[in-house]
Parts: C-alpha cells; sequence; structure tokens
C-alpha cells in the first residue's frame, strides 16, 4: 500500500532520512515516534508529495487524508464550507462534526470557535473526504480528555479497513488507536 | 442617525464660517472668494451644457483609465507572483513608474497620445503599480500551508486561486483600488489642465484660471472633490453588493 525505499532527505546540509525504507500494509496502524526535529513531519510531506525525495522512492497510489499539525481553516469560509471546498461530502461531514461534538458550528467561522473547536473541525474535514490512507498529525493537541474520546471512537469507526499513520508524543493516544509504533530517530 | 447628521451639518457650517472670515480678511476675490461668490459661479456653471458634458468626459475618460490600470496591475501582480523571471523583468520598469513625478509623465505622454486620451493614460498609469505592487505582496503573503493543504486534496490550479488566494488578498486589493481611485481622479485631472482636451474638467477650470475667474475655479475644484468622494462612495457600494452577493 505504501511502500518507502532507500529515501535520502536533507535540509541543505542537515540530513534528516539516509536510506530509510519502510513499508505499511492495507489497513495498518503505524504510530511514527521520535524526538522533535527526528523528521517525523518531514516525513509525512515526503509522503505527501510536498516534499521531493533527493534519492529513494514513495510508492503510494492512494488517496490520503490529513489532519495537520495546524488547524488549516479558511476564515473567510465557515466550518460547513472549509469541509466541501476540499471534497468533504456534506452529509458525512454533518455526521461526524455531530459526533464530535461540534454540529451546531456547521454556519460559524473559525474565528468564532475555540482551539479545541478548531481542532475537532480540522479532524472532521479529514474524516469527511474519501481516503484510503489517514494522516494525524498531532491531530489532538488542544482536545480535553472527554473530546479526545469522542474523535478516537469516530476514526475508529470510519478507519476500520483503512491504514493510519499517527504523530503523537501521547502514547495514550496511540493505544486508543491500537497504533503500532515506529521508531524514527536519525 | 439625526446626531450624526446633526454633528456633520454642525461641522460643515463651521468650515464654511472660517472660509468666510478668511475671504473677508484678504478682502480679494482674486486670491479667496466668499462661499456665496463660489456658489454663484457654481450655479452659473451648472445653467451650461458644457459644464455637464465636461463632468461626463472626465468622469469616462478617468474611469476607463482606472479600470484598465486595475486590471492589468491585477494580472501582472499575479503572475509577477507566479514567475520570478517576469517580476525581475517589470520591477524596473514599476519602479520607474512609482519614481517618476506625474507632471514628467503628462509632458512626455503629450507627445505620445491625442490630448483626449491623455488622461486616459495618466490615471491607468497612476493605478497600474500601486495595484500590481499590492496584488504581488498579498499573494507571496500568503501562508503557504494553505496551498499545502489544497494540494493534498487535490484542488484545481483555478480553485487553489479563486476559492483560496483570492479571498486571502481581496481586503488589500479592495483597498487599494479606493485609494488608486482617488489618485486616478487627481492625476486624470492634472493631465487634463495641462493637455486641455477639448471638453473636460481640467480644461474648464484652466480656462477659468487665464479669465481670473476665480469663484469658478473655487467652484469647479469643490465639483472635482465631491465627484471624488461620490466615486469612492461608489466603488464601495459595488464592492459591497459584489461581497455580499459571493457571501450568500
Amino acid at each position: 500500500m505504501l511502500k518507502i525505499n532507500d529515501l535520502t532527505f536533507s535540509y541543505g546540509e542537515k540530513e534528516i532520512f539516509n536510506n530509510f525504507s519502510l513499508e505499511i500494509k492495507k489497513g495498518e496502524r503505524i504510530w511514527l515516534s521520535g524526538p522533535s526535529g527526528c523528521g517525523k513531519t518531514t516525513l509525512i510531506k515526503l509522503i505527501l508529495g510536498l516534499l521531493k525525495a533527493q534519492k529513494g522512492q514513495i510508492e503510494a497510489n492512494i488517496t490520503t487524508s490529513v489532519v495537520f499539525q495546524e488547524n488549516r481553516l479558511l476564515p473567510f469560509y465557515t466550518v460547513m464550507q472549509n469541509i466541501t471546498l476540499v471534497g468533504g461530502d456534506e452529509a458525512l461531514a454533518y455526521e461526524n462534526l455531530t459526533a464530535l461534538g461540534i454540529g451546531e458550528t456547521t454556519d460559524l467561522y473559525p474565528a468564532s470557535l475555540s482551539g479545541g473547536m478548531k481542532r475537532r473541525v480540522a479532524i472532521a474535514r479529514a474524516l469527511s473526504v474519501p481516503f484510503d490512507l489517514l494522516i494525524l498529525d498531532e491531530a489532538f493537541n488542544g482536545i480535553d480528555e472527554k473530546n479526545l474520546q469522542s474523535a478516537v471512537d469516530r476514526i475508529n469507526a470510519l478507519t476500520k479497513d483503512k491504514t493510519v499513520i499517527l504523530i503523537t508524543h501521547n502514547p495514550e493516544e496511540a493505544e486508543l488507536l491500537g497504533a503500532k509504533k515506529v521508531e524514527i530517530n536519525n | 442617525m439625526f446626531k450624526k447628521v446633526l454633528k456633520g451639518a454642525a461641522i460643515s457650517a463651521l468650515w464654511l464660517l472660517i472660509w468666510q472670515a478668511a475671504a473677508l480678511i484678504v478682502n480679494s476675490q482674486l486670491l479667496i472668494p466668499t462661499p456665496l461668490e463660489t456658489l454663484k459661479a457654481l450655479l452659473v456653471l451648472g445653467q451650461t451644457g458644457q459644464f455637464y458634458l465636461a463632468v461626463l468626459y472626465s468622469l469616462f475618460r478617468i474611469i476607463i483609465g482606472f479600470v484598465l490600470g486595475v486590471a492589468v496591475g491585477f494580472i501582472g501582480g499575479v503572475i509577477a507572483n507566479q514567475f520570478s523571471l517576469f517580476e525581475s523583468f517589470t520591477r524596473p520598469a514599476l519602479q520607474v513608474i512609482k519614481a517618476v513625478p506625474v507632471a514628467s509623465f503628462i509632458i512626455l505622454a503629450f507627445f505620445w497620445f491625442q490630448s483626449k486620451d491623455l488622461p486616459i493614460f495618466i490615471a491607468f498609469l497612476m493605478v497600474l503599480p500601486m495595484v500590481w505592487s499590492t496584488v504581488q505582496a498579498a499573494l507571496s503573503g500568503i501562508d503557504e500551508k494553505y496551498i499545502e493543504m489544497a494540494k493534498v486534496y487535490k484542488l484545481s490550479p483555478a480553485k487553489i486561486f479563486f476559492k483560496i488566494k483570492l479571498p486571502f488578498i481581496m481586503p488589500q486589493f479592495i483597498t487599494t483600488s479606493m485609494t488608486a481611485l482617488g489618485f486616478a481622479w487627481k492625476s486624470g485631472i492634472a493631465a487634463e489642465v495641462i493637455c486641455r482636451p477639448q471638453t473636460a474638467l481640467g480644461t474648464l477650470l484652466d480656462q477659468n484660471k487665464s479669465y481670473l475667474d476665480i469663484p469658478a475655479v473655487f467652484a469647479l475644484t469643490f465639483v472635482v472633490a465631491i465627484l471624488s468622494i461620490v466615486l469612492e462612495f461608489t466603488l464601495k457600494r459595488i464592492v459591497r453588493r459584489f461581497t455580499n452577493a459571493e457571501n450568500k
């Protein structure tokens, strides 16, 4: 499903990956773990095609959806417009927002939401588009315990046969999602 | 609302009093005519068809120059943001346009264009670099993270531009266009004063200056200022209607 072969990547002089390989099978849940700056987000960007590897290959003929480290909600669109703009299904989006406890926010603009609510909108957006691979990059930052459980439940319900890549410093989140640890350490 | 109108009227009355006092102190119609003399001159002007034609022609020419400047400036700014070679190539020309005094351009362009077309060119030239630079800077100021997100979700370049980039740059673009309209109007009238097209407000201003009809010069200046305010108000209304329709 996702194959990374002998990947080499560096930012100028700073080498991030040197002949790094990883294979993730369909339906697998991976927790990318490692110290800050080890290249977890860089790897995600490489998988998404936002960065180009200097050497090696990434084979990923799949549809991907992402919860980025930042919310990346467009300030001039409502919650629902933010979701449908990227191809999210409106009915599914409403279901996701409701499951995440923010069903009443569809017509609100991001500026009127709290930090935790924005985070949940970002999760709802990622879950409302068709995908084979879901990437969660520090997706639960700023979400309280009760809402974390709702978010995890919703993600688990919608990713039964899908692949999930999780980046987090919180092992509890990985445990809740049942993700297998992959240590990245340059 | 009533309080606001009352406040506006009181401020206007105070300025009229200051004007009247200044005219009485100077005591020379050639230097400062009184508000009443100016009003009389305005009424006389208003009785001639030539005055209304001049207003229409001046408005028409300057609006054409403004619209062309906005359109070319917008497209240029977008292309310059996308292609660095184009940006490098056009930067010196924009810098020259910004640095050269408008009077120099009017004199130079006087030899290139017919006098009736020169105000269009001058208005265009004033608006172009303002809009161009604003659009270019606003586009490059958009957080790349939003564009990355759009690319991940495979949004087409057209959708990225119209649905993400354009709303981001719109507030700056509108503000600059409003300011540019004022510049276009003032420089366009200045061009008319210098090149004297057959029918234009600037030509009337220059004619009345030659006849030492200073109340008429004051009246025409007043008309120019009022039209500038009307133009800005109209543009604001158009923009508001457009943005409201977009949000519906």
